[in-house]
């Protein structure tokens, strides 16, 4: 009896283990990649008690694919701009590097201190911040207020992919491989275009679109003065970014997936 | 000056840019003071190092010289350049990175104040085809450049690594052509040739299709270049 018992539990341990194997095979097997998002740019500013103008910036997040956020934008009426996905990483290690005169300085920011976003409709990819928005510290696109979209002309490839993905018509103004980047936060690709940030409120638009300023309200004169910038917390001091606008600064935003390409 | 006998590709717009390099202008300064200095580019593209591909590898170009050998040319336009130095290359592709360094007289640096472009410039081809490339293997032009060759500081701007530069730029006619095929004009360094490719490009003239929009925005890539005392990583 005894052995006969044991056989049985063997044959049911068995059958077990052939059927899940079997279900590995057919389920989709969601696999987190390490993933790391880099910002590269110009800028000054504050760090701690070092003041630098011109620097080199190097922004990091190291995360994992799985800790990607898509929420869904509900469509736009006024401006156009449809239904879409915002992507999001909040989670990992950020950290910083500054390039003054040759000398790299390094800091690494306070867990949740900064996070990654990209909107590929309104061509706009980079490092918000919970203290100073979505644009603060640091982001690559040529944003131009609340839900709308790029201006293409200033253009660098995440505000091509942001005309296609409006306007798939205009896929002939690009270079072929410039429509094959990726457009998501999950997959190796390279975002460029004008460097800017706005701490605490979007971007507005003056209306002969020849001046753009870092303001609440564009027809408030009273609030048409930046905003202070919000300190960052680093391991190396509080981080304080002057402002950035449009069409000065350029820089690139990478998104390297190990294992990707 | 040894580099004024080098021949120079002719190409629409660019004459401008080029001759200042062939001796049209005249040398009438250079810095007082003699510094070591560094200037270093970072892009992201596609680049060709003996005989492997890289896509989308970051590369970052090097050069080290000396500020006592910065010549300035007025004519046609306000120009800068230091040939004499030392150039490499370092590309970072995933956990590899790879260096090399250049052959000497091919890589030096450049600035044209008068139409805002900066970066490394080259001589390339052999023989009677050897000639200039001013926006060739890196520079950046647009707004975000510095305004000299010693003001130390990092820069930014649209990134152009063209063979022809800027052949495309031919506003009167209405007529041009994309960059050349760099692979035709490889650079030579101590791990065999070397090539960068400009993949992301801006075309917007409804009367040139497929053509490069302009000198500026043609360009979708960006770069940054820093200049620095040397001898600092």
């Amino acid at each position: 009896l005894h052995y006969s018992n044991k056989g049985t539990i063997m044959k049911k341990l068995l059958t077990c283990g052939l059927a899940a194997i079997a279900l590995a095979g057919v389920l989709p097997v969601v696999k987190a990649a390490p993933v790391t998002y880099t910002l590269v740019g110009t800028a000054s500013g504050k760090l701690g008690a070092l003041q630098f103008t011109n620097a080199g910036i190097t922004l990091n997040l190291r995360t994992d694919t799985n800790s990607v956020e898509t929420s869904k934008v509900a469509a736009d009426g006024v401006t156009g701009v449809p239904s879409h996905p915002l992507y999001k990483a909040t989670k990992g290690v950020a950290t910083l590097n500054l390039l003054i005169n040759g000398k790299n300085i390094f800091a690494e920011f306070r867990a949740h201190e900064v996070y990654v976003s990209y909107d590929p409709f309104l061509g706009m990819v980079g490092f918000g911040s919970n203290a100073g928005g979505p644009t603060y510290p640091l982001v690559i696109g040529d944003y131009q207020g609340p839900n709308l979209p790029a201006d293409y002309y200033y253009s660098g490839t995440v505000t091509a992919l942001a005309n296609v993905a409006n306007e798939p018509g205009n896929a002939s103004e690009y270079s072929p491989a410039a429509l094959a980047l990726p457009a998501n936060l999950k997959h190796s690709t390279l975002l460029t275009g004008a460097t800017i940030n706005c701490p605490g409120a979007p971007f507005a638009l003056d209306p002969d679109i020849s001046t753009f300023f870092c303001a609440a309200a564009q027809d408030d004169p009273a609030a048409q003065q930046p905003p202070a910038a919000p300190a960052l917390r680093t391991s190396r001091g509080d981080l304080v970014l002057d402002q950035q606008l449009p069409h000065h600064s350029k820089g690139f935003f990478t998104v390297k997936v190990r294992g990707d390409d | 000056v040894k580099h004024f006998s080098v021949k120079v590709r002719t190409t629409a717009c660019g004459q401008l840019l080029k001759a200042a390099f062939v001796g049209l202008g005249v040398v009438w300064g250079a810095a007082a003071m003699a510094s070591p200095i560094s200037y270093s580019s970072t892009v992201v593209t596609d680049v060709r190092l003996g005989g492997h591909q890289y896509h989308r590898a970051q590369l970052t170009l090097s050069f080290f010289g000396d500020t006592k050998d910065l010549e300035t040319f007025n004519t046609p336009v306000d120009f800068t350049q230091i040939i004499k130095g030392r150039a490499s290359l370092v590309i970072v592709d995933g956990d590899e990175q790879i260096e090399a360094t250049f052959n000497p007289g091919q890589v030096f640096i450049s600035i044209d104040t008068t139409n805002g472009g900066e970066g490394f410039s080259s001589f390339v081809g052999t023989g009677k085809d050897r000639h200039l490339e001013p926006a060739y293997p890196l520079v950046i032009d647009g707004s975000g450049g510095s305004d000299d060759l010693v003001t130390y500081g990092t820069y930014s701007g649209h990134a152009w690594s063209c063979i022809g530069f800027p052949s495309f730029q031919d506003n009167f006619t209405n007529t041009g052509s994309n960059c050349l095929n760099p692979e035709k004009f490889p650079l030579k360094t101590d791990h065999g040739d070397f090539v960068v490719y400009q993949k992301y490009e801006y075309y917007d003239d409804p009367l040139r299709p497929g053509v490069i929009n302009d000198a500026f925005w043609g360009s979708l890539n960006k770069a940054v270049f820093t200049i620095a005392p040397a001898g600092r990583p």
